[in-house]
């Protein structure tokens, strides 16, 4: 079985220089018939999965508020926590880097690999690594960057990025995947996924003994002992954290938590949110690299800490709080808008709503001004969020962000202040509401009511009553 | 709403010059215009006691969202006054009044779409159920999504047009499955949504305000 | 140490002091003793023998994730369950990791008299990498002990320092884990909470291993078995406890 990993495009990535014109990518891919079930089919899985395990925890509730408590606890004094975090990890062998920017920890990965000489690099998913667009970066320096886990090694090879923040290829049906197999691994078409999963799992094998650097991302990790937790289910994360010589480790400066003993709270909450398993398949808990009576293991780790714009985050009251996301994806399996257009139409590397908070802080409300709109505020998404984050009302708060910084048309600007200046004047409002009447009678039809711009694309308008309760009032009818 | 009031003895008024709240503005983003709107909703309705309205977003955007426009003094005080005394119009019936039966009567099989901001702003969740129950010869059968959203949303339904409808479209799917004839909700703005998309499929199904169903047969 | 770094680390550190919120109280560090040598197994007090009812839940919960479960009397029974499972499965190459449970019962030795095996003591293998990889790449059985089992998730502990390093239990496609009795705790908060586990002398690497490898990354359909092993089999030891 050849493959062709070595020959194929550079992956599709996400263009940050303009701004992200949600609503285009949206309407394209409402439009996908195959998208639509393939997001309706794995999302209400995961949401039925996900309750079915939410179920049997009794104390559900409790654990929430208990990880939130947790969070706070480790924002209001990261400072503190992240020192703590270096010392334990420097003694037990892990070197600790920080990095502000992205192409500064780009910069000191491609620096490690060139040290290490490295020719490839194995990956597990690590959504931090896509925010740095690593794998290009990599690629551009002559480091071959293999993505093993089985929806990244998928888009990878389709050359797309993920749409999704725990599943990358959701948004692919078996077919695709199997018609996508048969043509770059050159193996027979099948869409069975136990058959498909066995040819990503041969091709894989070789490559993570002869690779000399292994990547990954960090699930958490703990000051109080130095290590990282990273939890998987396909045992390409243990792959890559014990095969190769080299283990580079990469997490934004939330990811640490205080306790060993927190892990309790948050090893019962993310599987249940994310999978709806009661735990994956591995959690694997490093505590620096092989020490010298080890029979195995990489001989050096190294960990990368990361900003690339979460001091913003950090910075603003209102969205403070979106750095305690665990990174579930569950609120993105519960959004009705995300359900229907699936991660890509989001533009940047995290989706669904918790991405409508992040893209426009980490990379500013102007490239992103769409996303905080993109939303019908049903605030689903913060009563399903297992760290009680509040998103939906985060997303209110950059709407008015967007105003102030004139994100919005000037147009639509225009309409505010006619709609406040009528709303003061009652006699106004009283007379456009009779105009509108008059409209309708002179107009519209009746099956379908007054023609309204973007409205009636879809719907009818109901009709206006012939009084308004106001007259009724006015008149007497109503004692 | 005002029958059913009056059959339950309680007295009460409309203040005329009422417009609106300001919630559009302030769900745009528009915090200024909001603002100003505020203002004008806390000075027209200082004199009152209590304050009922029908619809669960606009006692959201006075509960919950006004606390976090920048009022003036004044505004500030009448609105600690007032927040806790402002009802949507089921929970003032079954928490305040404590009644869940006002005597009403409508035979017809209905089902109950929550709207977004009662159920997840204001909590309310059981109360207009009961009263849908205690209607006589209602047959009341719960819609298998609820709880999710029609896809109104504010501004949101005419910037995304598209996904919008395709929310509605799914609602009405679930509507039907119920083989209701009356789909009951408690905010105008849900029912101009969910009803606009029953028209335009030319659906047989009839929304009605909880109000309205309340007041049959009274 | 690189300059640049340091002032990259200085400038982050006084950025995120400054935005973290003014405190009266600083966050507590508790003392984090090192008791014991995280290459042997944290030493575990005998405790009374776990019930039926949480041994068969234990068992139903690894079976509905796919994983295997048998319940072996005692240690005289051990390497003959042993051998049938290799048997049943064509297994010709076997590592074995060192731990108590199986010292005890032999299995290397009774192992042995069957010549059709190739046995790899995993505390054996020279440590070149290449030939260590190779030795277990071509595995397909891999035995080891454990550190505890945690009965609600299924999920078995593996603190690879003292069972063999981490290869025994990843590579082979099949990974046997023998346990007793005595060190299935009900919650991962109970394990935690024992007087055997300490977060201060953690080793180099610690697994908590729940069923199978597994994916559904394909229209989340699941499959088990992918990169890591594809069998899981818990032989729990019921005397000595």
């Amino acid at each position: 079985m050849q493959d062709e990993q070595t020959t194929r495009p550079m992956a599709i990535r996400f263009v940050m220089t303009e701004p992200i014109d949600f609503k285009e990518s949206a309407r394209r891919n409402l439009a996908k018939p195959e998208l639509r079930e393939n997001l309706r089919r794995a999302t209400s899985h995961s949401l039925a999965s996900r309750l079915e395990a939410v179920s049997a925890v009794p104390d559900w509730e409790d654990l929430r508020l208990a990880a939130h408590a947790i969070k706070k606890e480790t924002i209001d004094h990261l400072a503190e926590y992240l020192e703590q975090f270096e010392i334990h990890a420097t003694k037990a062998g892990c070197k600790v880097h920080w990095a502000e920017t992205a192409p500064q920890a780009v910069e000191c990965v491609v620096e490690i690999c060139r040290q290490a000489g490295a020719s490839m690099a194995v990956k597990a998913k690590s959504m931090t690594s896509e925010e740095l667009e690593l794998n290009r970066a990599l690629e551009a320096s002559g480091i071959e960057s293999l993505e093993t886990d089985l929806g990244e090694y998928i888009i990878q090879l389709a050359g797309e990025a993920p749409s999704h923040i725990t599943a990358p290829a959701l948004h692919k049906s078996r077919a695709q995947i199997g018609r996508l197999f048969a043509e770059k691994l050159r193996v027979p078409y099948t869409d069975d996924p136990t058959r498909l999963t066995q040819f990503a799992r041969s091709a894989l094998r070789e490559k993570f003994r002869s690779a000399t650097v292994g990547i990954t991302g960090v699930n958490f990790a703990v000051a109080e002992t130095g290590s990282l937790v990273l939890i998987t289910n396909e045992g390409n994360g243990r792959m890559c954290t014990t095969l190769p010589k080299t283990h580079i480790a990469l997490m934004g400066f939330e990811k640490v938590i205080p306790r060993f003993d927190d892990l309790q709270v948050f090893l019962k909450l993310l599987a249940r949110s994310a999978t709806g398993q009661k735990a994956t398949s591995y959690v694997t808990i490093l505590t620096g690299p092989r020490r010298p009576q080890d029979m195995d293991g990489p001989e050096q780790l190294h960990l990368v800490i990361l900003d690339n714009g979460r001091s913003q985050l950090l910075a603003h009251p209102h969205t403070r709080e979106a750095l305690y996301c665990i990174r579930c994806g569950g609120c993105l399996n519960v959004c009705p808008v995300y359900q229907r257009v699936g991660g890509h139409s989001y533009g940047w590397v995290y989706p669904g709503p918790i991405g409508s908070v992040l893209t426009p802080e980490l990379r500013g409300i102007q490239r992103a001004r769409d996303l905080p709109f993109a939303s019908s505020l049903c605030g689903s998404c913060s009563h399903i969020c297992p760290v009680k984050i509040d998103i939906h009302h985060m997303l209110l708060w950059l709407r008015k962000v967007a105003v102030d910084s004139s994100a919005t048309s000037g147009w639509e600007r225009w309409i505010m202040k006619m709609f406040a200046a009528t709303m003061k004047r009652p006699r106004l409002y009283r007379l456009m509401r009779r105009f509108g009447w008059i409209l309708q009678r002179a107009f519209a039809s009746k099956a379908k009511g007054l023609r309204v711009p973007a409205w009636s694309l879809g719907r009818d308008f109901p009709p206006l009553a012939r009084k308004s309760f106001h007259q009724l009032w006015e008149e007497g009818e109503i004692r | 709403m005002c029958r059913v009031l009056k059959r339950l003895g309680v007295e009460y008024s409309y203040r005329s010059e009422q417009t609106c709240c300001g919630q559009p503005a302030f769900n745009s983003g528009y915090h200024r215009e909001a603002t100003e709107l505020a203002e004008r909703f806390l000075n027209i309705f200082d004199p009152a006691e209590t304050l009922v309205a029908p619809s669960g977003s606009c006692v959201s955007m006075v509960k919950v969202f006004y606390p976090q426009l920048d009022l003036s003094e004044r505004a500030r005080k009448i609105l600690s006054r007032l927040a806790p005394r402002v009802f949507e119009f089921s929970d003032f019936l079954v928490r305040e009044l404590g009644v869940t039966d006002v005597g009403a009567r409508f035979k017809a099989r209905v089902t109950y779409h929550d709207s977004c901001h009662l159920l997840r702003e204001l909590e309310v969740e059981e109360q207009p159920r009961r009263l849908i129950r205690s209607v006589r010869d209602i047959e009341f059968v719960e819609l298998d999504d609820m709880q999710t959203c029609c896809g109104f949303g504010g501004t949101f339904a005419v910037k995304f047009p598209e996904i919008s409808v395709a929310m509605a479209t799914d609602k009405i799917a679930a509507i039907e499955r119920t083989g209701a004839e009356i789909v009951v909700a408690n905010d105008s703005s849900c029912l101009m949504q969910i009803g606009g998309m029953l028209s335009r499929r030319k659906s047989h199904v009839v929304p009605m305000h909880l109000a309205e169903l309340l007041a049959q047969g009274i | 140490m690189n300059p640049s770094g340091d002032k990259v680390r200085a400038s982050m550190l006084s950025r995120l002091r400054r935005l973290s919120t003014p405190s009266s109280t600083l966050p507590r560090f508790p003392a984090t003793e090192k008791d014991s040598e995280p290459g042997v197994s944290m030493a575990l007090k005998v405790r009374d023998t776990v019930g039926d009812e949480t041994l068969n839940g234990l068992a139903n919960e690894l079976r509905r994730l796919g994983g295997e479960f048998r319940m072996v009397a005692s240690a005289s029974d051990l390497p003959g369950t042993i051998l049938q499972l290799a048997r049943e499965s064509h297994y010709k190459r076997i590592a074995v990791s060192s731990a108590s449970v199986l010292d005890e019962a032999n299995v290397v030795a009774r192992l042995h008299d069957f010549r059709d095996f190739k046995i790899i003591l995993s505390h054996r293998v020279p440590l070149l990498e290449d030939r260590r990889l190779d030795a277990f790449m071509n595995c397909q059985l891999g035995i080891t002990g454990c550190e505890a089992v945690i009965a609600d998730t299924a999920t078995i502990v593996l603190n690879h320092a003292a069972f063999g390093g981490r290869l025994i239990s990843l590579l082979p496609e099949c990974h046997v884990v023998v346990a007793r009795c005595s060190q299935v705790f009900s919650s991962l908060e109970d394990w935690m909470n024992s007087s055997g586990f300490s977060p201060g002398s953690l080793p180099a690497c610690m697994t908590l291993i729940t069923g199978p490898s597994r994916t559904a990354d394909i229209e989340k359909v699941l499959v088990t078995g992918v990169h890591g092993p594809l069998r899981l089999v818990l032989m729990m030891l019921r005397h000595p406890a």
